[in-house]
Order: structure tokens, then sequence, then C-alpha cells
């Protein structure tokens, strides 16, 4: 065991961890309908305590009824969520792990159409994503504020839990206090940054008053809200400062950027090289003495021993780690860490599924979300059958993980020399190699459990029946699907799966320059890959509204790229598909405007369906 | 034949000829019907609609469009109840049945769509699942299970939905069934759906209603179902059903089939007539009972005399008014009893009515805040016992004071209302001049003359200082609804807002709306006009359309990837985007504004970084505004009783103004606490 510090017990107030990591807060939409705290909260955090995490964050309860960004929130100001609160500090506390809640107030990070009230802030100034202009909050309605931080904190205690975190980071009214981007506030609450801070030292005192010196508090602060204007590291390491000068406060977590603005730092895809966000957590913790958690793409524990050697902070939040696989602490902890299931940082069912008010899951682990319903659970089976799976893509390996761990005997046959299926394509492109973990975690987990891959078989029938299983699972994967205008014999239209790479250029004569791709990310990074290969990349996808991007974040096409927005194929001027001259020409969506043909010159290697 | 009529379904009769058709609402309990559920049909057949159709069930498990969607199921105690509820008020209930295919969604279900063929739905682009034989017997089971299941609830009948969103318009059109099997004869499906759910509400109650949804134009022609085909379809498919509903759109057109204002109301009443005619034709006007197929016409139609002329000339049988009903509840009442104009307008403006949106957002309707929500919200129109009639003071007559002052005066109170310009409506009124929003002035018209009956003192010209004093504020309580003013360009995207030179033509968007001379062109003889939006909604796109239709150059800058970002709520966003291309506007996407120099404008690239210069004759701001709250927080420092209502409190929405006048209101008596000046309902936790 070479992660010492990991490992190593630590003190938060009147609390002690076991080890060092953290599952630390985010929104999952398990809350009911009325806001209350499910049974699928209690089950979710339960697997991780029972994984062995050091310390479990809730995500945010919401400290008044004016606070109602999204549907499935925790209204934390209603006594109704105590009994749930019991639920979820029982369920955790059964495996001796602390729990702590973070609870919050949105301000103006938030719409009314939930609320239908308006929305607070300290000043008139809409939040770019929301778009809607908040109330300035009068001083009476400060206290208020302060007031339900208060109450909510005593509903926390009264359910069990160990802690209270104060969200002051990413979606906070005290972040809004707290940036110059936000507050423009001329009474004692603005201005100087002792001022902005008033808003967060009252709640701090407030919150110690309710919970007492039993429980421990812990504030979350934003090291970089990557917006014009707004709060940067100098500020946030004073912002520190006045918070352990408060002498009521027993631990510092971080975050970076803006929950709206710059929502892509928060939870960083694989394009961000992990602990990038270490730079917060470090300076932070170079001026105070509180604990100091840090934050940002933590994908195994040797990265989070090296961050705690190399003294950037005193815990790590480890939270996509953990959806991925509820067991990443205990399985590294008895050196089996190669059994892990990384995370891939892909954020297709974790975050993005939050933003579209649906329930937190995990692509590569179908339990994550669902773990009061049991899936994923083993089952031992009374009859040990020959399970024969054609097809080692993500489906046929899940396929042959999940029955070879209910005691199956299973066989894989698959085509290709290698298994991953689509994976190893979609990792192939720049930035996404780590879908290539996917690939790894799933067959290292199927040979641990003892299934058989037989590769370079091409199955059909005669040869599934040959082996005579007793149940068979196809997987073989799709086709491509030539676009109707496609004429038969064009050997210049391409299927994305060769588009840039060695063989596009040899199937086509002039090389790749262009593709015409639907706008899902395989085609937008296939589009991409030629230009990085010195060629003139040309992306034709239909125009749908990504998210919001920034200047310092390069995640979209490079802005040389000439995206064609909402072009449409059209058939060539004769209308017909099937002639060998036919040349798609594309038009706008809007207003029909020809948008250029792919021409005969270029000779694109093009369209894939 | 007119709108009030009674009209025969089945055994049945309406008792007129007025629907509330099927529609999402988001008031389920998971995926049943809820108490909610009840409450909202009750008030609609208690205002004297005829026909009731209930939100859609899904019949099949392998359904699950949208989070909220009932299952049938699940729906069997909520249809007995709210069957149960409107036949107390007099109103027929049918239950609307379907199954959306391909057009559902696999983020709840987390099991492939099922489709005719393996055709990506155009706006998820999710390739689903072609149906099996077995899976396409499961649902044509489904559907007879589901239709036996909502008689025997007590409904009248069942409508089953072959409209915009649905797996048995996939089977129709040549869009979507790509099937190489018998199931390839495109009418086939529906035929057995319908036959199959015609004999099981025959086996419960043979005089039942069995409807049928259908689109009759889907909008693409090259594929899909043209009117021609639907009337040959329609004449075919009547053979089981009582009444044909006929709409328009499909895939292709998903903001077609219940368009905002912009669209013509009863767009679609001339594909009814030709759908009407065929089926008259092809079925002699006869049924098994006698009675003829009822067609039902629909499509934006929210005015009672429009419905009453249509079924007058026979163009249909009957007249969906559905978002009419989320208007006014009375609608029905309120023509039998000669007043027309007492109906509260439907602005067609779709923003809050319109709730196929993740979020799940409850149904509601800006003019009517109470729509939706008939169980949490006090009665606002109700008669209440006003503890002791005060003489109340509205300062401020756009719709937040003007409903502040009608709500007070309902409750017993004297009202004075006093407006500083010449002209009441505040912003709606300028909202209501930028092309395509003339609706927005049929709230303020409606308004205005129901606070004259109510007998509210309405006076124009009134300046109130902000001491109070010399207005004649008197001593009763003050609702403050002074509305939003300007603020400086940029105030919300960097602490010291965006720099501006003094010497720039700078006009805000409603200022233009109002009639502002722009300049024609800058010194070196640009003529453009910049419209800076970085809001997305209806104003911005209304603004710059207007200056294009006035002959004006534009340029229309947006931080978002397309224009009128928020526009996807109300439906209008891809009609906005081909509107304003098709006008030619130049369009500057994904730009910040940085500067604003003496003729031109300093930009950037959101993503590149790249700043450039775009030279303008006129600049106008379509961006957020402040609020106007000077005299709320000059009167509040010296009295208790002061209110304020809309974007006094923050400049947002019609939705808004509305729903915090008639809290104001209802504050005076008792029904609220003030929390600086604003009015919280008590029923909040």
């Amino acid at each position: 065991m070479v992660e010492r510090l990991l490992w190593s017990p630590l003190r938060l107030g009147p609390v002690t961890l076991a080890n060092r990591v953290v599952f630390s807060a985010h929104l999952t939409n398990y809350a009911t309908q009325s806001g209350l705290p499910s049974d699928q909260h209690a089950a979710y955090y339960a697997a991780r305590a029972a994984g062995g995490a050091g310390l479990i964050i809730t995500e945010e309860h919401s400290t008044h009824p004016t606070d109602w960004p999204y549907e499935k929130l925790i209204h934390g100001f209603n006594p109704a969520v105590i009994a749930g609160y019991r639920k979820i500090t029982d369920a955790v506390h059964r495996y001796g792990t602390p729990i702590f809640a973070q609870i919050n107030h949105n301000g103006g990070q938030a719409s009314s159409m939930f609320s239908r009230l308006p929305v607070w802030a300290p000043s008139p100034v809409p939040d770019p994503l929301f778009r809607e202009v908040p109330k300035a909050v009068s001083a009476a309605e400060i206290a208020e504020i302060v007031a339900g931080y208060a109450t909510v904190a005593a509903h926390c205690a009264e359910g069990g839990f160990d802690g209270i975190e104060l969200q002051c980071s990413h979606s906070s009214i005290v972040r809004g206090f707290l940036s110059p981007a936000t507050n423009r506030r001329t009474d004692g609450y603005g201005g100087s940054l002792r001022n902005r801070a008033r808003l967060l030292v009252e709640i701090v005192a407030a919150v110690r008053a309710e919970i007492g010196p039993s429980r421990a508090l812990g504030v979350r602060i934003c090291g970089d809200e990557l917006i014009d204007g707004g709060t940067t590291i100098e500020e946030a390491v004073e912002i520190a400062r006045i918070v352990e000068a408060t002498g009521a406060v027993d631990y510092i977590n971080t975050s970076i950027g803006v929950a709206t603005a710059s929502l892509f730092m928060i939870e960083a895809s694989m394009h961000i090289p992990p602990g990038y966000a270490m730079f917060i957590p470090s300076a932070i913790r170079k001026a105070v003495d509180l604990p100091v958690i840090g934050v940002g793409r933590f994908k195994d524990p040797l990265q989070a021993e090296r961050a705690l050697a190399e003294g950037h902070c005193d815990l790590v939040g480890v939270v996509r780690g953990q959806i991925a696989d509820p067991d990443f602490v205990a399985k590294a902890r008895s050196g089996h860490v190669d059994d892990t299931r990384l995370c891939l940082s892909c954020n297709q069912e974790c975050v993005g599924r939050m933003g579209l008010n649906r329930w937190l899951g995990c692509i590569e682990n179908p339990g994550t979300g669902r773990e009061s319903q049991g899936v994923g659970v083993p089952r031992s089976v009374t009859v040990r059958r020959n399970v024969l799976i054609v097809g080692a893509g993500p489906a046929g390996m899940q396929a042959a993980v999940a029955a070879a761990r209910n005691g199956h005997c299973v066989t894989v046959l698959e085509r290709d020399a290698e298994p991953g299926g689509q994976v190893r394509l979609a990792a192939s492109v720049p930035s996404r190699a780590e879908f290539g973990d996917l690939v790894r975690n799933q067959s290292h987990e199927a040979r641990r459990l003892g299934v058989t891959f037989e590769f370079g078989i091409q199955a059909d029938v005669a040869e599934v029946q040959r082996r005579g299983a007793d149940v068979v699972v196809i997987a073989a994967g799709s086709r491509p699907d030539r676009p109707w205008w496609a004429p038969g014999d064009a050997e210049w239209i391409v299927d994305v799966r060769r588009a840039g790479g060695p063989s596009a250029s040899r199937g086509s004569r002039a090389g790749a320059r262009r593709a015409r791709i639907p706008s899902g990310d395989v085609g937008r990074r296939a589009a991409r890959r030629p230009r990085r290969r010195g060629r003139g990349g040309h992306t034709r996808h239909g125009g749908r509204p990504g998210p919001g991007y920034h200047p310092r974040h390069g995640e979209l096409v490079d802005p040389g790229d000439r995206c064609g927005h909402r072009a449409v194929d059209r058939a060539g001027a004769d209308g017909r598909g099937g002639s060998r001259g036919l040349v798609p020409a594309l038009s706008d969506r809007a207003d029909g405007t020809p948008r250029g043909r792919l021409g005969r010159a270029g000779r694109a290697a093009a369209a894939v369906r | 034949m007119n709108l009030l009529e009674p009209l025969g379904l089945g055994s049945r009769t309406a008792r007129n000829r007025i629907v509330f058709g099927p529609h999402e609402t988001n008031l389920g309990d998971g995926r049943a019907l809820s108490d909610r559920h009840v409450a909202y049909y009750r008030r609609r057949a208690a205002g004297g609609v005829g026909t009731v159709v209930v939100e859609e069930a899904s019949v099949h498990g392998s359904d699950w469009p949208y989070e909220r969607a009932p299952l049938a199921a699940l729906a069997a105690p909520g249809w007995a109840a709210i069957a149960s509820a409107c036949h107390e008020e007099g109103a027929l209930v049918i239950a609307a049945i379907g199954h959306a295919g391909g057009q559902g969604s696999s983020a709840y279900s987390q099991a492939p769509l099922w489709a005719p063929s393996r055709v990506p739905e155009v706006n998820s682009r999710e390739v689903p699942k072609a149906m099996e034989e077995s899976d396409i017997a499961a649902v044509v089971d489904a559907f007879a299970d589901a239709a036996r299941a909502a008689v025997r609830s007590g409904c009248d009948g069942v409508e089953v939905n072959a409209g915009q969103f649905s797996l048995v318009r996939q089977f129709l059109s040549g869009l979507t069934n790509h099937r190489g099997d018998e199931w390839a004869d495109r009418p086939r499906f529906a035929a057995a759906v319908l036959a199959a759910v015609r004999a099981a509400v025959d086996e419960v109650d043979p005089g039942a209603i069995v409807g049928l949804r259908l689109s009759a134009d889907e909008l693409a022609p090259w594929a899909g179902i043209v009117p021609e085909a639907a009337a040959e379809l329609a004449a075919g498919l009547s053979e089981f059903v009582s009444y044909l509903t006929v709409v328009r759109g499909s895939i292709y057109s998903a903001s077609a089939t219940r368009p905002d204002g912009h669209e013509a109301p009863g767009f679609n009443l001339e594909l009814a007539a030709s759908i009407r005619s065929a089926v008259r034709a092809a079925r002699g006007g006869a049924r098994d009972s006698g009675g003829a197929v009822a067609v039902i016409a629909q499509g934006s139609i929210v005015d009672v005399d429009q419905a009453d002329r249509a079924v007058h000339a026979e163009q249909c049988d009957a007249v969906e008014m559905t978002r009419a009903l989320l208007a006014d509840a009375q609608l029905p009442a309120k023509f039998a009893a000669g007043q027309s104009e007492r109906i509260r307008p439907c602005l067609l403006c779709n923003q809050t009515c319109q709730v196929r949106d993740a979020r799940n957002p409850i149904v509601t309707c800006v003019v009517d805040p109470r729509t939706g929500h008939e169980m949490s919200d006090h009665d606002a129109e109700a008669p209440r016992d006003s503890v002791a009639a005060d003489e109340v003071t509205v300062i401020g007559g756009g719709v937040a004071g003007l409903e502040a002052a009608r709500i007070a005066a309902l409750g017993g109170h004297r009202v004075r209302l006093l407006e500083r310009s010449d002209e009441l409506g505040g912003m709606v009124s300028v909202a209501a001049r930028g092309a395509g929003h003339a609706r927005l002035g049929l709230l303020v018209e409606w308004l205005a003359a129901e606070c004259r009956r109510l007998g509210v003192d309405v006076q124009t010209g009134v300046d109130v200082p902000l001491d109070g004093a010399a207005g004649g504020v008197g001593a009763g309580p003050v609702i403050v609804a002074t509305g939003s003013g300007c603020r400086s360009v940029g105030y919300a995207s960097t602490p010291g807002g965006v720099p501006v030179s003094p010497v720039a033509s700078v006009f805000t968007a409603a200022e233009v709306l109002a009639g502002a001379e722009l300049p024609v062109a800058n010194d070196a003889g640009v003529e453009a006009v910049v419209v800076w939006d970085p809001i997305g909604g209806p104003i911005g796109v209304s603004v710059a359309e207007s200056l294009s239709a006035a002959g004006r150059t534009v340029v229309f800058v947006t931080p978002d990837q397309i224009v009128g970002n928020e526009l996807a709520r109300s439906g209008d966003l891809a009609p906005a985007n081909n509107r304003v291309q098709q006008a030619g506007i130049a369009i500057e996407r994904r730009t910040l504004l940085r500067e604003v120099h003496d003729e031109e404008v300093e930009v950037e690239d959101r993503f590149s970084g790249v700043r450039r210069r775009i030279g303008f004759a006129a600049f106008v701001d379509a961006g957020h505004r402040l609020p106007g709250d000077a005299l709320f927080t000059a009167l509040a420092g010296t009295r208790a009783d002061v209110a304020r209502a809309g974007d006094a409190v923050a400049p947002r929405t019609i939705a808004e103004a509305m729903l915090d006048g008639r809290r104001a209101a209802l504050a005076l008596d008792g029904f609220g606490r003030l929390s600086d000046g604003v009015a919280f309902p008590l029923a909040a936790h």
C-alpha cells in the first residue's frame, strides 16, 4: 500500500475521518417531486460509505422558499425533510462513515419558474443562464436568509448529520455577495471584501450557534469564477482567511467556476487534465491552518496521494470516481487498484443528465442511480449456464461481466482482434483517449471473472449453433447506413469509422477534406481530426446550440474550422439519388440559401450516418 | 348551427361545441393523474365547456415520452375522479390515449424507442428499434386495454392519438414507415388500433365515444401525409369513430401544431373543412347510431366569434379552444351569457402553457396565474369578505398595476389607479407594437375594461412625486407598480458596465418600439442598426424584425449560438430564426459586446476571443432593465402599508407582473404577507 497519506485519518473539528477521500457534494435529482430526500439518496450514499469513502457530503439543501432553481432540489427549510435525513444518516452511519449536509441558497442563479417568487440576489444582475433579473434583497431579507441557514442547520442536526457545509462557491447567494461581478450594493454588504463577506460571516456565526461544538462546519469557496470581473484566487485566499478568522469553521472546501457561466470547468470533461484546479487549494492551504479539500478530476488513488504529498491539499474530493465505482477506496486500500472501474469524465449520465432534470447515473455503471432498486447487485444462480456472447463492444462486455458475476460460464466471440468495438474509435480522436478506459475497465473485469474471449471469430449461425450454448446474446453492433442520396459506388463516401484514419486518405482520391456529419460527439471530433493532421477540416452539422463555452476553454471545434450551421443536405440539381455524377449540395435550413456543394474538386470524404 | 348547440357524440350529447383538448400539463403525481388534474379539469367544466379531453396517457410501458406522462395502467383512479368531477359540472370527459413511438424518450425508461422503422427521430436524433410483430400486437392490445379501463372508469370515451407526437401517425406516414412487411400498408396499424379500441369500448358501453386525433398535413410533402391523402385516410378510418380532430404537423414541424401568435388564429380551418367534406361524402353522413362523424377543428382558435363562425359555416362541427380555456376557464359561460367582451383573452404567447420541457414546468397562463395552480392559489376572482373596505391607491397602469387594481376592486375596495403617461399598459403596450406581438395589447384592453366595469378610478397623466403627497396618495394602502427603467448597457456583464461613447446613438428596445427616430446613417455612411440581445427572448427578435420591416439594415448580435435562444419554450425558436434569416437580418452569433464606440461596436467571439468592430448608424440595447423602485423606496420609508408589484420589484415578464399584481391585491385582505413590499402567498412553506 503506497498511499500512506491518503489512508491516514484526519480530524475536522469534532469529527474524525478514517481516510482523506471525500465524496463531495453534487446534484443527483433523486429528491421527490415535493422536495423531500428519497430512499434512493440513502442507498446511493450508503453504497459509497460501504465502499470506504472517508467522508460523504450530500447534495445541497435549500435554505429558503425563494430558492428553487431546479425541480428536484431538497427543500431543507421544510421540516418534513427530517425523516428522510434520518434514513440517509442511519444508512451511512452503519458503515461508520461521517456524513455532512451541504446547505445553500442559490441566489440569483435561479429562475422563479418553480418558486413563483422573485429571485433573491445582492443586486439586480441577471444570471447569464437563467436570464431573470433578481430582486435585490433588503436588510430584513438578508436577516431572513441568515435565519434560513440556521433553521436548515437545525433540521440537519436533528436528522443526524455530523456536520454542515456552506456552499459559497459556484451557485450560491453567498458567492453572489462575495463576487464583485454580481454584488453592486452600496450598503454594508457591498464594496470592500470585508463588506461582501459580511453575509458569509453572519451565516457562519448563526449556523455554528445552531449546531454547537459537536458537529463540524465547513465552507466551500470558489477559487476562480472564470467570469469577467469575478472572484479570482487572490481574493479567494483572502476569503479563506476571513473564514478562518471566525474561529467557527473546521475546514475549507474548494471549487472552480460558476455553475451557470462557467459550468464546464466545475465538472471538467476528459479534455481538461486531471488536477487542473489544484492551484486553488494549494494557494489557500498556504494561507490558512484549516484543513483544505482539493477537487478536480481525481481519477486514481496515486494521483490523489501525490496531491497530498506535494502539500496541495489535506483531503481530495473524488466524486465521479466514486459515482463510477462506489468501491474506489476499498479496492485501492486492499491493493486491488487495478479492479477499479475508472471514471472516464465523459459526463454523459452524471453531469449531462442534471441539467435535463433526470436522475444521476453512470454510463459505465448501470447500478448508479438505482441502488435502491438493487440494480447491479450480483444474484447467486442455481443453474450455471453456458452463455455465448457475440461481440466484445461495451454491450457485449457488460453482458459478459453481469453474467459471469452471477456465476455463469461466459464466452465472448469478437470479429476484431481486440475488444471495445466503436468505443475504440471514440477513444482514438484527440482529447477522447479516456474512453479507452471503458474498454480497459470492462475487459479487465471480465477476465477477472473468468470470461473467455475468442478474437478474430466471425460468428454466423452455424458457428453459434456449433457451440451449443444455453443462452446466446447478440451484441454485434451496428453497420453504416448509407445516406439515401449516396450513389452506390461512390468511394468518396466513407463511414465515420474510417474518416480521418489511414484508410480514409486511401479510400478517397484527394484525402479527407470535408465531412458531413450529424452534430454528435464522434462526428465533431472526426471532423476535427484531419485538421490536426494538417488537412483542412470542415464540419457540417445540424446547428443545435451547445452549452455555454468560454474563451478560456478550448473545447469546441477550433475557431479556424468553418462550421456549416443549419446546413441540410439536398440532392444534386436533378433531385435524384444514384447517379455517379451526383454531388451533394447544402442549403440553409432557415431560408433555403444554397450553402455550397461538396465539389468533385474537393472530392470530399463525406456523409456518415 | 352555432357554437352553443349541443353535439351528439356516440350515445352522448355534449352541451355545446367547445372542447378542451388534450395537452401536457406536468400536473401528474409521477405517472398517475393527480388531484391537481381533477381541480384543473373541474374548473374548466364548471366554466361551461362541453367536452374535456384529459391529458394523453401512454397505453404501454414501452412509452415514456416525458417524465410526468400519464400511464394508462396507473390512470384509472384519476380518470374516475376527473369524470366524476366534470360530470357534476355537466361536461363530457374523454380520455386521450396514445403512444409516442420514436418521438418518445429513452431517458426515463432506459429502453429502446419503438417505431415502425429504424428512422432516427429528427429532433432527438435517436435511432429507434423497428417494432417486431409481437411488439405491434402488444401495443394494439394495450390500446384496447387502456380504452376499456378509461370507459370503465366512467369516461365517456377515448381519443386515439394519430397527431403530431404519435406512433399511429408514424405508421401512417411515408416519412417514418419504411417497413417491408404487411405493415407497409400504412393505414393498417391505425385501423388495427381503432378496431381493437372500438371493440374494447363496445364491451363496456356500446354508446361510448371513440375519437381520432389525426395529423392531416405533416408539412413534409415529399413523403409525409398531405391533405388529399389525409381526406381519404380519414374517410377510411371514420367507420370506427364518432369524431375526428384535425391537426397538422409532425417530426419536421414540431412548432406548427401549436404555434404562437405569429401564426394566424384558425390556420387549420380550411384543412378541417376539407376533411369534413371528405368524411361526409364517404359516410353519407351516417354512423350506425344514425349520427354523423363530427369533425373538430383546432389550431390557435382562441376567439369565440371565430369559433362560432366556423361552426356556422360548417367548416367543422366543434372547436378545440384549449389555450383560450387556459386564459379564461369561464369562456363558455361568458359567451353563453352574451358577455364575449368579458372573456379574458389568450395572447397566443405560449410562454407558460407549452410545458413539453425537461424541467417539468407546471402548465399555467400568463393572464391567469391560477391556471394549473387551482389547488394552491386563492381564487382571486371569487367573492371575499374584505375585513374593512379601504381606499386603495395603485400607482402605475402597466399590467401589474391594472391587475392589482382589478383584484382589489373585486375584493370590495375603492380603488384609484394613477398612471404617469397618457396610455395604460406600460411595457406591454410598448411590446405590443413590435412585429408579431399585436395580441399582447388585448390584455391591456381587457384589464382596462374590467377596471372600468368594476368602478376603478383610472387617472392617466398623473405623475406622483417621490414624497407621494402632491399626487394625493391617500391614507389607505398603496400598491406601487411603477415598472422598470433602462440601465447602462452591459450593467450585468461587468462591474463597470460596457464602456459607451457619450456621442454614440444608443437606444433601448423600448424606445425603438415606442417609435424613436433612429439616425439614417452615421458619418461614414453606415446605415446598419446593431441590435444587442443578451436575453434571447421575444423582444430582441421583435425589435430586429420591426426595424427590418421598416426598411433598416439590421445586424443582430447575440451571445448565443442561435437567435432567440429562450424561444424554445414558446415554440417560436425555429420560426423566429426562419423569419430573421428571410428578412435578411445579419446575425452575429456567440458574440459578446465589449465596447460601444462613437459609430461602431467592439465585439468578441465567445470561443476564440477574437475582437472586431461593427459600424452602426444606431445601436439598440435589447438587454435587461432595472427596477423603477424609487417611488416605492421613498414611500416605504414613511409608511408600512406600501406594496409593490411587477417590474418595480424586478423587471421580468408579463407572467410575473400579473402574479405580483394579483398577490399584492390579495395581501390587502390578509391572503399573503409583505416582504420588502413583495406579497408572498401564505401557502408557501
